[in-house]
């Protein structure tokens, strides 16, 4: 893999971004419609209303990042990067060229973008200097990103994402939450 | 020739150069540090810790309330049968649900079903930080011997050091958790007896004498801690400098603190004293700013110049926290590491010798005494 570039920090920012928001619509989607449910469920039949209906929103906002962890490490290492980095047509690789180890690439997701995050985030700035375009995780761990396509799929992806969170969070807020806040309930009937 | 003074002077330099070392010493202190990485940070646990007290008056120095206020139902209920405290009907306040019968359905099932799975998500997220931070130690204590020792290094070099030495730095740290709470039970088993006693009031010499030794017990858990704290400075910096099993690591570290326990103390008093007059220094600015600022709006001038300054104040301190700390936190670094050199000086005599076998064997057979 030596005849591709090492990619720049705009497009692996992008890739970054696409990440965040597959992230975001994995977990934001089902939290919301499970949360409204479980408060819906309570405005509709106080009293018969379950308390465990809140257990699932806390689920998924507990253990949907963790699962996102392992699955960002199981892509890393074995497609070379997760689906915003694939997408914009982006691996990691090693010294070598080839695909991080298990333990790399662990070390990279945690200590790396430790490393990076500390000092507002002057690890990652690090890459724009010289015109080696490597970060701090990349230089500690022997890794650098490269380029070896055309992004335009990352691009659209990004684009049609973006008007699906939109899209859903108008839909959210106008048909299920503004009817919901309208409702004249009555929380602790008293008899 | 090695003096605490020259060791300190000489550790500002070489942290100011090498500052490579500060991003791994904020993994370090930042990560789930099973060892006071320094002396430093001790120092602000410690003063975190301290919370204002409130001034109490004690309860038989309260004004009595006896004849002031009449909370009995036939006084606060009124003619028209309207509740005077809380301003409804004397019907309604009746027909209330008990606190109880507010809460909805399976409250407590959902609540100890979320506690765990909150308790779940810290334990996981503790664990991911603290083995960054095992790694990251692999890597500044390989770099601080290496700067020590005038030796060229980079990036590569120390994620290397930290890829390759986790696994030991992982053992020596839950080594180091046991042997902490290992220290604990004398004092747990003589507390246990002492309440016991107490509770059951099996007589007063016995609870004198359980109590004398509760605090025995108490002052050597407090003593073998803080020398605990000694040999893992010199633990942690044998894993590289030595490259012996964990067990002999610790065992090496005790060795070490025990040739040079005086000068081990004498740099950790130099470095409380020294290291918050430091910082105190470097914070000077920010401090004089923050005064000009309080004198500004006790004085009422003008809303732009007290938030320029305020503005001033804020930048300069967050850029002094951002160079402090880590440089703080290396000087101590690397304080440490001259010492742990200077000690280490005085075993190799023979360096030949496989430093396990070494250690194990009569001081007098090593040829040092």
């Amino acid at each position: 893999m030596d005849k591709y570039k090492t990619a720049g920090i705009v497009r692996r920012y992008f890739a970054y971004a696409l990440d965040c928001l597959i992230s975001m619509l994995v977990v934001l989607i089902p939290f919301l419609l499970v949360t409204f449910n479980a408060v819906k469920g309570y405005f509709a039949s106080p009293s018969t209303w379950s308390a465990l209906s809140v257990v699932l929103p806390f689920s998924i906002l507990f253990l949907i990042p963790i699962l996102m962890f392992f699955y960002s490490w199981y892509f890393t290492h074995k497609f070379g990067g997760t689906i915003g980095k694939l997408l914009f047509r982006l691996r990691i690789v090693d010294e070598n060229g080839s695909y991080m180890d298990k333990t790399t690439a662990f070390w990279r997701m945690t200590a790396g973008y430790a490393l990076s995050s500390s000092f507002f985030g002057l690890g990652y700035l690090w890459a724009f200097r010289k015109k080696e375009d490597l970060t701090w995780h990349d230089r500690f761990l022997s890794t650098r990103v490269i380029r070896v396509g055309s992004p335009v799929w990352g691009i659209i992806a990004l684009i049609l994402l973006k008007i699906v969170l939109i899209t859903f969070i108008v839909y959210f807020v106008i048909t299920l939450l503004l009817p919901l806040v309208g409702t004249n309930t009555q929380p602790f009937p008293i008899a | 020739m090695y003096s605490t003074f020259s060791n300190i002077r000489e550790s500002f330099k070489l942290a100011w150069k090498h500052k490579m070392l500060w991003i791994l010493v904020m993994l370090v202190g930042g990560g789930f540090s099973f060892n006071a990485s320094n002396v430093s940070s001790g120092i602000e646990k410690s003063s975190q810790k301290e919370t204002p007290q409130i001034e109490t008056n004690p309860a038989n120095k309260l004004p009595s309330l006896e004849g002031k206020y009449n909370l009995s139902p036939e006084n606060v209920v009124t003619d028209n049968n309207v509740n005077k405290v809380l301003g409804i009907a004397q019907e309604r306040v009746e027909a209330m649900p008990s606190v109880s019968s507010l809460l909805p359905k399976n409250f407590n099932s959902a609540a100890v079903t979320i506690f765990m799975l909150a308790l779940l998500v810290i334990i996981f997220w503790s664990i991911v930080s603290f083995l960054t931070s095992v790694w990251a130690s692999g890597g500044l204590y390989s770099g601080l011997l290496k700067a020590c020792n005038s030796e060229a290094y980079d990036f590569k070099d120390l994620g290397n050091a930290g890829k390759g030495n986790w696994k030991r730095y992982l053992k020596l740290a839950i080594y180091f958790i046991y042997k902490r709470l290992l220290s604990l039970i004398p004092f747990l088993i003589i507390g246990g007896g002492f309440a016991t006693v107490v509770v059951w009031r099996l007589g007063s010499v016995l609870i004198g004498i359980l109590g004398v030794a509760g605090l025995i017990a108490l002052v050597w858990v407090l003593i073998y801690n803080i020398r605990l704290y000694f040999v893992g400075e010199f633990a942690l910096r044998s894993i590289i400098a030595d490259n012996v099993p964990t067990k002999a690591t610790f065992n090496l570290g005790w060795k070490y603190y025990k040739t040079r326990p005086g000068k081990s103390l004498k740099l950790f008093f130099a470095l409380m004293f020294v290291l918050p007059i430091f910082t105190l220094i470097v914070f000077l600015p920010t401090l004089l700013l923050g005064g000009i600022t309080a004198f500004l709006v006790n004085q009422e001038a003008s809303f732009f110049i007290i938030g320029l300054i305020g503005f001033l104040a804020g930048v300069i301190g967050l850029a002094t926290i951002l160079v402090s700390t880590p440089y703080v936190r290396t000087v101590s670094g690397f304080s440490w590491t001259h010492l742990f050199l200077f000690t280490k000086e005085s075993f190799e005599i023979k360096p030949d010798v496989d430093p396990v076998a070494f250690m194990y064997k009569p001081e007098e057979s090593n040829g040092q005494i």
